[in-house]
């Protein structure tokens, strides 16, 4: 089956996010590989019902991190990308933030540490896959 | 035969209007998107009760006013008073039914498959209403000779001819013309539905209607430009829009009751009235309409406008083309 990528509408996130960050996640886990062709953005945005633009930025953003390679007039392509050496500890310490944040509104909604435990061991597990 | 047709054209549009609460998805009642089984609730059933009366009401009373006023332009009247008084109790059914929205909007997503997707085959066949055009040309140029001189084009409600044309390019081809106009608007708007639109199974139902459609539109023109050499009867050529109307009907309350596939999911504040949607943030040119079967216009789309437009202008060059 192919991957899908899904936004939601209703969510206070931009959906340009979602879109990037969606994909990310793709890419990251290896269910998108080197060489696959992403759909052209004027596909993408019809289906998902956003603007053009939103669509070109998230493919701008994901080529700006190496991810993709960018065809004009087409969709794009995924690069063989190697991850950065080291991260910086200003973007480290982002990252550790934005964590905690997503984790403060799990527990707020009632998800058990143990169960966010369980969640996070989950996703790393697909990442060493 | 042709009082009895006007009788039945007029019928026919109030079953429709009767009908309009079935001609829509489970999902959504009088332009609302509602929960699955709302329908079956004492609030839906008293709304459409209470439309189908008004439209029962407003059937009734134009039948009656049709019989009185005996002329064409009685009819005409009738039948903008009728779609009025629909549009009213439409309204006010979409405004009972409001309070019980259920937020339609959910996640939308994007298979990333590589494989290109195709036109279907049965593409090739939007070239037939137009061989269908040619062939009566030709067939009246081989007979030219045969088309009387002067022959009728218009009837009155009683059947008499009250316009005629004389045999020219324009009195005997000119039904052709405008025929091949109307069938390449429609054909357009198969492509634009297929290019300009979300990948659902409404696509392909759509597609075939349209091309379906501009079958029977050339058939009808074509009937039209023979009938000064075949005499076909004039009833034959007024019933056949009736009928392929019965047909599309039917078609649409099939369509409408499949429960394959989920509605198109469209952010309820572009939705104007239930009707009219537009948003500029929404590439697509068509979206799933809300309000019957098949597609409306998304009218922030440019695009819509200029399809719109080549429709006026099919329509305003009926002086030019039709004797």
């Amino acid at each position: 089956m192919a991957p899908r990528i899904q936004i939601d509408p209703n969510s206070s996130v931009p959906a340009v996010r979602q879109i990037a960050d969606s994909l990310r996640t793709l890419l990251v886990e290896g269910q998108l590989l080197a060489g696959a062709e992403l759909p052209s953005v004027r596909r993408v945005a019809m289906e998902l019902g956003v603007h053009f633009n939103t669509v070109a930025e998230a493919y701008r953003q994901l080529a700006a991190e190496g991810w993709l390679d960018q065809k004009h007039g087409r969709g794009a392509v995924v690069l063989a990308r190697t991850a950065p050496a080291e991260v910086e500890s200003g973007r480290m310490q982002d990252f550790r933030q934005r964590l905690r944040s997503l984790v403060a509104q799990m527990r707020s909604e009632g998800v058990s540490p143990g169960r966010i435990a369980i969640e996070l061991k989950v996703i790393l597990g697909g990442l060493e896959k | 035969m042709t009082t009895i047709l006007i009788y039945a054209q007029f019928a026919v549009l109030g079953v429709i209007f009767l009908l309009l609460p079935n001609i829509t998805r489970r999902g959504l009642l009088f332009a609302v998107p509602v929960a699955a089984d709302f329908r079956d609730t004492q609030q839906a059933r008293r709304a459409i009760g209470k439309f189908r009366l008004a439209v029962a009401i407003a059937l009734a009373v134009g039948l009656l006013g049709i019989a009185t006023l005996t002329t064409f332009g009685g009819s005409v009247v009738m039948t903008i008073a009728l779609c009025v008084a629909t549009s009213v109790a439409y309204y006010k059914a979409n405004r009972f039914v409001a309070p019980f929205a259920v937020k339609s909007a959910g996640m939308r997503s994007i298979e990333l498959s590589e494989t290109p997707e195709r036109l279907p085959r049965f593409v090739w066949l939007a070239v037939g209403p137009f061989v269908l055009l040619l062939a009566a040309a030709v067939y009246l140029n081989l007979h030219w000779a045969q088309i009387p001189l002067r022959f009728p084009v218009h009837f009155g409600p009683d059947g008499t001819a009250d316009r005629w044309a004389e045999r020219s390019i324009k009195g005997v081809y000119g039904p052709l013309f405008f025929g091949a106009e109307l069938c390449f608007w429609f054909v357009l708007c198969a492509f634009a539905s297929w290019f300009g639109a979300r990948r659902t199974s409404l696509r392909f139902i759509m597609l075939e209607i349209m091309i379906a459609v501009a079958f029977g539109m050339s058939s009808l023109f074509a009937a039209i430009a023979l009938q000064p050499l075949l005499a076909i009867p004039i009833w034959v050529l007024a019933a056949f829009p009736l009928c392929l109307t019965i047909l599309l009907v039917a078609f649409a309350i099939k369509k409408s009751g499949d429960p394959s596939g989920p509605a198109e999911k469209t952010p309820d504040e572009c939705w104007k009235g239930g009707v009219v949607y537009y948003n500029p943030n929404d590439p697509v040119v068509f979206v799933e309409r809300r309000m019957g079967f098949g597609y409306t216009m998304n009218f922030a789309n440019p695009w819509s406008w200029a399809l719109l437009g080549g429709l006026v202008v099919v329509l305003a060059s009926t002086p030019l083309v039709l004797a």
